[in-house]
């Protein structure tokens, strides 16, 4: 192999391409990390914030490999808040609200600091192709590169277009070039591309804002940061320290009649954006015209930093025109006399249909090209952060000549995402809900670590210091369980019984055996060590309880599917569902069941074609 | 591999009763095996029985021949149905005969099996087509035939809805924390959760009943030696099954058959005679006798008529007072040696008198058996019933987990219950994807930041 410019060259510096740029430098390769300029490396281009339901489990899983977020977001955290602590620990979800400026600096400085890592300035306009294989890209400017495996992670950019009201102009992100070449250039190969949409909120001034007034008159309610502050990364030594506060407010009625007065200047209403907006993720146009019996919604304001004055509106996400946008805000309570920074505005953009992708994000078209972030048809910053680890990773991998690194469903939310899209490909902008997971308790924040630590250390992402860490850790919950089950204490009734089994009383908790003076390590601060250990004995029927579904389940992930497996011509499968599954190429049974259209009837006749029990109704319904 | 491309023949009635039998042939040249087998050339009406005669080299035969025009039909495919006299002889004319226009023998269940996967039927249809093809008794026939309309189904739509609507409700409030509120209130969920365990579990006791009509009810004559268990079996059987001799202590092992006895599916088992102090090989029967008689659904007690009864037999009758069963006097034609003829069954095996009253009353006891009656058993088919008994385990798991909680067990294990318990149930009635839960929780609330 002659010798290349880069083993590994990565398209794009946004979420997915800083974690994907280092996961390739971690296993050793030389990495060329492309980037349109070298100043909106980790920008985030929407919402200050970076966790969440779902998306917290997923930082913390990015963290358990090894990649960056979750340590960046704790150094440059300034709230940090666990939500749905009224419910159960499978969907606590840490969150944290970002200093945008300092995260993106911190991000910068690390890839700049990872050996093997180096950072060109300039736009990819094509990939270099050898037959069915990448071999490297070359620039607009002419320059070009050659590489062994390329990973493009180009977000928003592909023929992007953005629109604020009838104002519609091609850009990537708000005063940023789209990416052109590169976008007509996929087209070009034939993969499929669809078309997406999603929406910013508008930006006001923070000093023309009177909190106190607002607050007092009870208009504003300030939203705290939780003390202690738990940290996203299991590295992170100490509780991170909440810097500012939030802000909660409603709309009123007359915001929403600007709305509806106005209703026909939306480009999301009058046909001028034709591509797909998350539903979950609804622009507050249509939260108005959608559900007109509610008469307010939910604002968050939110500082984007500590030293900038941006003020970010959470929850009024619009396309409408600025003048419209401004009538709006003015219209809301405590924002009267608010100053009004930069509009809100929608960003229409190319996707590949994910569909095209294996489980290792390695597209079936092109051999040694991944995809990683929002091209997939994700939307989030960890969504394309924990796309980019494991695309990043297998590049190397592949570099390497080494097996794929695949996440199951039952491991982590990396696999139940990476699963849904290269199966069930996109119709909306794809967000991670725990909804989606079939195995959620098992899948939580605070045992990320347990479930993909030591398959991280296996393939080399994870660094000595984090393997001894993590192995205090372990030890540390080995001692505790110790410890409960050799400890006994006194039950109100008078009997004595163990630490566990008082634990497994509903309102006893790991923190009150620490305060009753029950000797458990607790030296995370997280509070991990406790959390773990509290869930897995308060509701350790559960967990079993779930982990035997799991196991029935697998039975099906186990049932292989050669990559060449004839569909067509097998009765009974529609053409149209002939046509996905050879689009999809499912690599097991369970998968090909998680395939739209796909029938339980579908789904046991498949069964009874690969276990060769074809031979009348018998065969077929014992499949079942 | 096999194919569905080419057309199929067979018989579709069972073989050798009916006065009218169905040859049924499915496929793309079943117009034109039609058109071979009766001469006709203009094209068949659809759905319509039209008067033919099939001419094949060895007879000519009056029939009534009807196209169905797929899809809608019964394979979904072409279906020509040929009625003819229902002689094995003309049948299988008619069968060769196709066969020789161009159609192959089909396999056991192809028509079934091509009715499935062209979606004509559910899973729990095409089970019960086979259940239907393989049933003996009139009650397998009804439970069969309630199934293939669907009625399992439908009688389960009612649970899978409101487990669905409480996973709504609930994911709903988990994954958008930020609405601040519960869809749903935890007794409101623990209500639901126990209407729902409560109908799931008629159905679930349905299933035992469901086994009887499917297997068969285990009916066992039990008695002291040499009364005329063995005869009596015979008698009910009608065959020489059983060895009958007038030593005492001549049936060893169990001998048992299927049979139907007044419409209800039995298997009727002959034992040996129960007494102490017998030989190893006697005794080894006496054990295998009184475990057949604690298995039972339905005790058949002997007695001999013509003489006095033992101490043994009235412990016998004792043991079984509680549970079903029926007592026969038997030897009726011999003087009766008891002074109270108690409310015994008068039988004599030897001359017949009184086997028919005694057959309807085993089926009576068999029909009483597990409450209700035959047209409401819906679950007949073993793998339903295991699946039905593991969701309600999960919908119990739920509702005990909330009220032992006091309503605080957090949400998500609730629900990993209830979708646990949907999975079961979905096995039987079709499956709901993660991405139609999140249209209902789109479709229904304002979320989302
Ligand atoms: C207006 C807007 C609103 C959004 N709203 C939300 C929201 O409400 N909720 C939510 O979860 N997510 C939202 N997002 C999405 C979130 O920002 C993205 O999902 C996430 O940042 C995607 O990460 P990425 O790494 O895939 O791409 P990006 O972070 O967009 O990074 C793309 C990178 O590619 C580089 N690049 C592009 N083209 C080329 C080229 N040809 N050559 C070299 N480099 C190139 C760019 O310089 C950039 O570094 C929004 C995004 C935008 C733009
Ligand atoms: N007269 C008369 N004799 C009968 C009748 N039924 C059975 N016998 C006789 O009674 C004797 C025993 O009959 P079996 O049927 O072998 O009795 P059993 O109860 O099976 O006996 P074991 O198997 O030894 O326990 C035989 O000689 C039969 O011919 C009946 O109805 N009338
Ligand atoms: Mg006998």
């Amino acid at each position: 192999m002659p010798a290349a410019d880069f083993d590994v060259i990565v398209v794009g510096a946004g979420h997915a391409g800083c974690e994907a740029a280092w996961a390739a430098a971690a296993l050793g390769c030389s990495v060329g990390l492309c980037t349109l300029s070298t100043t909106t490396i980790g920008t985030m281009p929407c919402n200050p914030a970076v966790g969440g339901t779902a998306k917290g489990q997923l930082v913390r899983e990015i963290d358990a490999l090894g990649g960056l977020m979750g340590r960046a977001i704790d150094a440059t955290g300034i709230q940090f808040k666990v939500l749905n602590q009224s419910r159960g620990p499978a969907v606590w979800a840490p969150r944290a609200q970002a200093d945008k400026q300092r995260y993106a600096k911190w991000m910068a400085q690390a890839l700049a600091t990872t050996p093997g890592i180096t950072i060109v300035e300039g736009q990819v306009a094509r990939l270099a192709l050898q037959g069915g294989t990448v071999t490297g890209v070359s620039l607009v400017d002419g320059r070009a590169f050659s590489g062994r495996s390329v990973v493009v992670t180009t977000g928003t950019f592909l023929n992007g277009v953005i629109h604020v009201g009838d104002d519609r102009r091609p850009a990537g992100r708000v005063g940023e070039p789209p990416s052109v070449h590169l976008g007509e250039h996929l087209r070009a190969l034939d993969f499929t591309v669809g078309r997406l949409k999603t929406g910013t909120p508008p930006r006001l001034s923070r000093a023309s804002i009177d909190f106190v007034g607002a607050v007092s008159a009870g208009v504003f309610h300030v939203e705290h940061g939780d003390e202690p502050a738990v940290p996203l990364s299991f590295l992170t030594p100490e509780a991170p320290r909440n810097a500012v506060v939030c802000w909660k407010l409603h709309s009123t009625s007359g915001s929403h009649a600007a709305v509806r007065r106005h209703i026909a200047r939306s480009p999301l209403y009058n046909g001028q954006i034709q591509g797909i907006g998350p539903r979950y993720c609804p622009s507050f146009e249509d939260k108005v015209m959608r559900f007109p019996d509610r008469d307010r919604h939910l604002i968050h304001l939110e500082p984007e930093g500590l030293d900038v004055d941006e003020i970010y509106v959470n929850g009024m996400s619009m396309s409408l025109p600025e003048d419209v946008q401004r009538e709006i805000v003015a219209g809301l309570p405590g924002l009267e006399t608010a100053r009004f920074l930069r509009p809100g505005y929608a960003v229409e953009y190319d996707f590949v249909q994910p569909t095209e992708l294996r489980h290792s994000l390695e597209t079936r078209r092109i051999r040694g090209l991944f995809l990683a972030g929002q091209i997939n048809g994700t939307s989030g910053y960890e969504e394309a952060a924990g796309q980019g680890l494991l695309a990043g990773a297998n590049a190397a991998l592949a570099v390497k000549e080494q097996a794929p690194f695949v996440v199951g469903r039952h491991e982590g939310y990396l696999g139940v995402m990476v699963d849904d899209l290269v199966t069930r490909g996109c119709l909306e902008p794809y967000r991670l809900f725990t909804s989606r997971a079939e195995h959620r308790l098992h899948l939580r924040a605070d045992n990320a670590d347990l479930r993909l630590t030591e398959r991280g250390r296996v393939l080399g992402l994870v660094d000595d210091a984090r393997w001894d860490a993590f192995e205090a850790r372990r030890a540390r919950l080995e001692a505790n369980r110790r410890t409960l089950r050799s400890t006994s204490v006194t039950a109100p009734s008078g009997a004595k019984v163990t630490a566990e089994d008082a634990l497994k009383w509903q309102e006893v908790t790991a923190t009150r055996l620490v305060e009753a003076g029950i000797p458990l390590e607790h030296a995370s601060a997280g509070g991990f060590d406790l959390a773990t250990l509290q869930t897995e004995i308060k509701y350790g029927g559960y967990l079993r309880r779930q982990d035997a579904e799991m196991r029935r389940a697998l039975h099906a992930e186990f049932q292989r599917i050669p990559d060449d497996f004839v569909y067509r011509g097998l009765p009974g499968l529609s053409a149209e569902l002939v046509q996905r599954l050879e689009e999809v190429r499912p690599s097991s049974l369970g998968q090909a069941s998680r395939i739209p259209g796909m029938t339980p009837a579908a789904t046991v006749l498949l069964n009874a074609v690969l276990s060769r029990k074809i031979d009348g109704i018998d065969g077929v319904t014992s499949g079942a | 591999m096999f194919s569905t491309d080419d057309t199929i023949v067979a018989v579709a009635t069972a073989a050798g009763h009916a006065g009218v039998g169905l040859v049924r042939v499915s496929g793309p040249a079943a117009a034109s095996v039609g058109f071979g087998l009766t001469a006709r050339t203009t094209a068949w009406p659809p759905r319509h029985a039209v008067r033919v005669s099939v001419a094949t080299v060895d007879l000519t035969a009056d029939a009534l021949a009807t196209f169905f025009p797929g899809p809608a039909s019964y394979t979904g495919e072409d279906v020509l149905e040929v009625s003819a006299h229902g002689s094995p002889v003309i049948l299988a004319a008619i069968v060769r005969r196709s066969i020789e226009l161009g159609a192959r023998p089909a396999r056991p269940g192809e028509f079934t099996l091509r009715a499935f996967i062209r979606g004509k039927l559910d899973l729990v249809q095409a089970e019960a087509v086979r259940d239907l093809v393989a049933a003996v008794s009139p009650a397998q026939v009804r439970a069969a035939a309630a199934q293939l309309e669907g009625s399992l189904s439908a009688a389960l739509v009612q649970q899978v809805d409101s487990l669905r609507r409480l996973e709504t409700l609930l994911e709903a409030s988990m994954d958008f924390p930020d609405e601040g509120y519960r869809f749903i209130e935890p007794p409101e969920v623990h209500a639901a959760l126990a209407a729902v365990a409560q109908g799931m579990a008629c159905l679930v006791a349905t299933g035992g009943r469901g086994q009887l009509v499917r297997d068969g009810a285990r009916v066992v004559i039990a008695g002291v030696p040499n009364v005329g268990k063995s005869s009596v079996f015979n008698a009910l059987v009608g065959a020489d099954r059983a060895i009958v001799t007038p030593i005492a202590g001549t049936t060893r092992d169990l001998v048992s058959e299927r049979l139907v006895i007044d419409g209800a599916l039995v298997v009727l088992t002959d034992t040996a005679g129960l007494r102490d102090g017998a030989d190893v090989v006697e005794a080894e029967g006496v054990r295998r006798a009184s475990a057949a008689v604690d298995t039972a659904n339905v005790v058949v007690v002997v007695l001999d008529g013509s003489r006095v009864m033992s101490d043994a037999e009235r412990a016998l009758l004792a043991s079984v007072a509680d549970r079903a069963h029926v007592v026969v006097r038997n030897k009726a034609d011999l003087a009766c040696a008891w002074i109270d003829g108690t409310d015994a069954l008068p039988v004599s095996a030897r001359s017949g008198q009184g086997v028919p009253a005694l057959a309807a009353a085993i089926a009576r006891a068999v029909s009483g058996l597990g409450g209700g009656d035959a047209e409401s058993v819906l679950v007949t088919n073993e793998r339903h019933r295991v699946l039905l008994a593991r969701a309600l385990d999960h919908v119990r798991h739920a509702a005990e987990g909330m009220a032992t909680s006091g309503h605080q067990l957090p949400e998500e294990f609730v629900v990993a219950d209830i979708r646990a318990a949907l999975l079961a149930l979905e096995e039987v009635t079709g499956r709901r994807t993660a991405d139609a839960l999140l249209d209902e929780i789109f479709a229904g609330f304002c979320i989302g930041k």
